[in-house]
């Protein structure tokens, strides 16, 4: 005979399993339903459009010319675009090396304010394009990006465009997973976007209609991850946001763990906060936006916590003891049961998804489609995770403990 | 100012996910109970053999021959062993998948009780300097149950086959146990009985060596 007791802590594994398994076959259903509309048809400009390239600085004196010189070098004529630099108060030699562009750029220096949504408004106020472009300024663009972008604008719903931000020549581990990582983003959202739910126009070269920035009066300056808000901000006004495959936009990653998971918890703190600026948007009226843009994100992670914590508190506190007990590879096996076939499928459906997310954008890129192994890929999607699951805990430490939120460059 | 978009909301997907989800899950639940119902045919199969084991070390202690001491000292190795890792296998198939087969549980407790009358005896008629340890547990309202387990098995682990521990759950009705609990007045859980004497209650592993010591 048979009988089922389960303690809490299986329920609660049981429970996180079934919404993480559902949040991932949700992806992979649209992906099933609406993988051709993941592909658009560029527009092409008989006349070509004024373009501001908004690029707010704080600090940046290795970076800078660098990143100005790419914008210079862009393959668009010079009497079309503007890049209108805002200097944040800075007291390294950025203003000295920015002096040194001379007119080629625009150089508005206020004091130090430490929020890059007010140094994109300022540079707003500047700019005289009727499209706008965000810089960031440890970031550098590729020569017919501005183009590429343009073509997105492909109807009247388009306000807002994301370019395909990849990471700056990826060494290490660290950054050969970030790398993986931004590729399979970059993924996701051409795929959210055919759900009309992109909800992160990135920093580095995302580009808007400039009387749609000004219908949403700007960006927000109390939000500390200013490029979700907007996108948030865009969806909730009806605007479609477009996510480009081949404008590419390079961009240097934290390159050790500390800074990487302080990044994390700025970007989800950020999202906290902007999903509380944007509540009236958790109303079915917005369709699919409101699972997509507004819950997924935590959806997909506090269960993973929450199993984290589970399997933790029973192997520190407990588990560690079967193996004592019964002998480690005993005690594994007679721990299979109905959960570890569908953490099997997982692990392997998470590998699989993650390889065909890659491929899937790598056709278009060969640069270093030779420098990321599947093993960088295999060690990417069984534990870099848990990079998350980190910061995930810390984003809910600082959030209990009401630590103060600060705007950082990257 | 451009047009505006509606969004839509694309149920048949939601719906889709949540089919499918339900499927695997179904998927998994069905392999799991498959693979505990399996071991417990193994873990039923080894009681099997470990009781038929016995049987030749109580024919001839039943037929008091000069036997018995060598062939149950050569034997018991083995069968203390064996009769160990079935318990803590049941154990961690009940407190850790949630999964509890009281038919072989009562097996389970049945051999324990042939193996501790059939270990007092030896000890006597054999001279051994083994320790035996009867621990009643409960499975419900008991806090103190699983730190006591956890103090036996470190004193096992650290003293060795010296002591023999024989577990039993009180919650469940097998009549062998019932009839120990009545024999030793074991009214409460974590209970002990330590070499015929008792009741203890709660012990850490230092307490029960401390015992054991004075003992000797």
């Amino acid at each position: 005979m048979q009988f089922f007791s389960l303690p809490i802590s299986i329920i609660a594994t049981y429970i996180s399993f079934f919404i993480i398994t559902y949040a991932a076959v949700f992806l992979i259903i649209l992906y099933l339903f609406n993988r051709e509309k993941m592909e658009i048809k560029g527009k092409k400009w008989s006349k070509l459009p004024f373009v501001s390239i908004l690029l707010p600085v704080y600090n940046e004196e290795k970076l800078i010319k660098k990143t100005i010189n790419s914008l210079l070098s862009l393959d668009y004529p010079k009497d079309k675009y503007e890049i209108i630099i805002v200097d944040d108060g800075s007291t390294d030699k950025t203003p000295e090396k920015l002096k040194s562009f001379g007119k080629k750029i625009r150089y508005i220096r206020i004091k130090h304010f430490g929020n890059a949504a007010h140094a994109k408004n300022v540079g707003l106020k500047y700019a005289k394009g009727d499209f706008i472009a965000t810089m960031d300024s440890d970031s550098f663009v590729e020569k017919d990006v501005l183009k590429k972008m343009l073509s997105l604008f492909n109807d009247d719903y388009v306000g807002a465009a994301s370019a395909a931000v990849k990471i700056y020549e990826p060494k290490s581990f660290l950054a050969k997973f970030q790398y993986i990582e931004y590729a399979f983003i970059l993924f996701l959202r051409r795929l959210l976007m055919t759900a009309d739910s992109v909800y992160v126009t990135p920093g580095p070269f995302s580009m808007f209609k400039k009387e749609v920035l000004e219908e949403a009066d700007g960006f927000n300056e109390k939000s500390i991850t200013e490029d979700q808000e907007i996108a948030i901000h865009l969806q909730s006004l009806g605007y479609r946001i477009r996510s480009s495959l081949d404008a590419i936009v390079y961009t240097v990653p934290p390159l050790n763990l500390t800074d990487l998971i302080k990044q994390r918890v700025r970007w989800l703190r950020g999202g906290i906060r902007n999903r509380i600026i944007h509540k009236h948007l958790y109303n079915p009226k917005y369709g699919d936006f409101v699972y997509i843009g507004m819950i997924m994100d935590f959806i997909f992670f506090l269960p993973m916590v929450l199993m984290f914590v589970v399997l933790a508190d029973k192997f520190i506190f407990n588990n560690y003891f079967w193996y004592d007990k019964i002998g480690f590879l005993s005690s594994w096996v007679f721990g299979l049961d109905g959960l570890s076939f569908i953490a099997l499928f997982l692990i392997i459906s998470s590998f699989l998804w993650t390889l065909y997310g890659i491929s899937n954008i790598e056709i278009y890129e060969k640069k270093y489609k030779n420098k990321i192994s599947l093993l960088d890929i295999a060690l990417f999607s069984f534990v870099y995770s848990y990079i998350w699951v980190a910061v995930w805990l810390t984003v809910i430490f600082k959030e209990l403990t009401g630590a103060k939120q600060v705007w950082e460059t990257r | 100012m451009g047009n505006k978009i509606t969004h839509s909301f694309s149920w048949h997907i939601y719906l889709f996910a949540f089919i499918i989800t339900f499927a695997l899950f179904g998927a998994g639940f069905y392999l799991g109970a498959h693979i505990n119902s399996f071991f417990a045919e193994e873990i039923g199969s080894e009681i099997q053999s470990l009781i038929e084991h016995m049987h030749s070390s109580e024919l001839l202690f039943l037929l008091d021959d000069d036997l018995f001491c060598p062939v149950y000292i050569a034997e018991q190795k083995n069968l203390d062993e064996e009769s160990w890792s079935i318990g803590s296998t049941l154990e961690f198939m009940e407190k850790e998948k949630g999964y509890t087969d009281y038919e072989l549980k009562k097996r389970y407790f049945q051999l324990e009780v042939r193996n501790y009358i059939l270990g007092l005896k030896a000890k006597e008629i054999c001279n051994l300097t083994t320790h035996h340890i009867l621990y009643f547990y409960s499975n419900i309202d008991c806090s103190e149950c699983r730190e006591q387990g956890n103090e036996l098995t470190f004193l096992r682990n650290e003293v060795g086959r010296q002591i023999r521990t024989y577990s039993f759950d009180g919650s469940i009705n097998v009549a062998v146990v019932e009839a120990l609990e009545e024999k030793y007045n074991i009214t409460s859980y974590p209970s002990m009985i330590i070499d015929e004497e008792g009741p203890y209650g709660f012990m850490t592993k230092e307490e029960l060596k401390e015992i054991l010591i004075l003992e000797n």
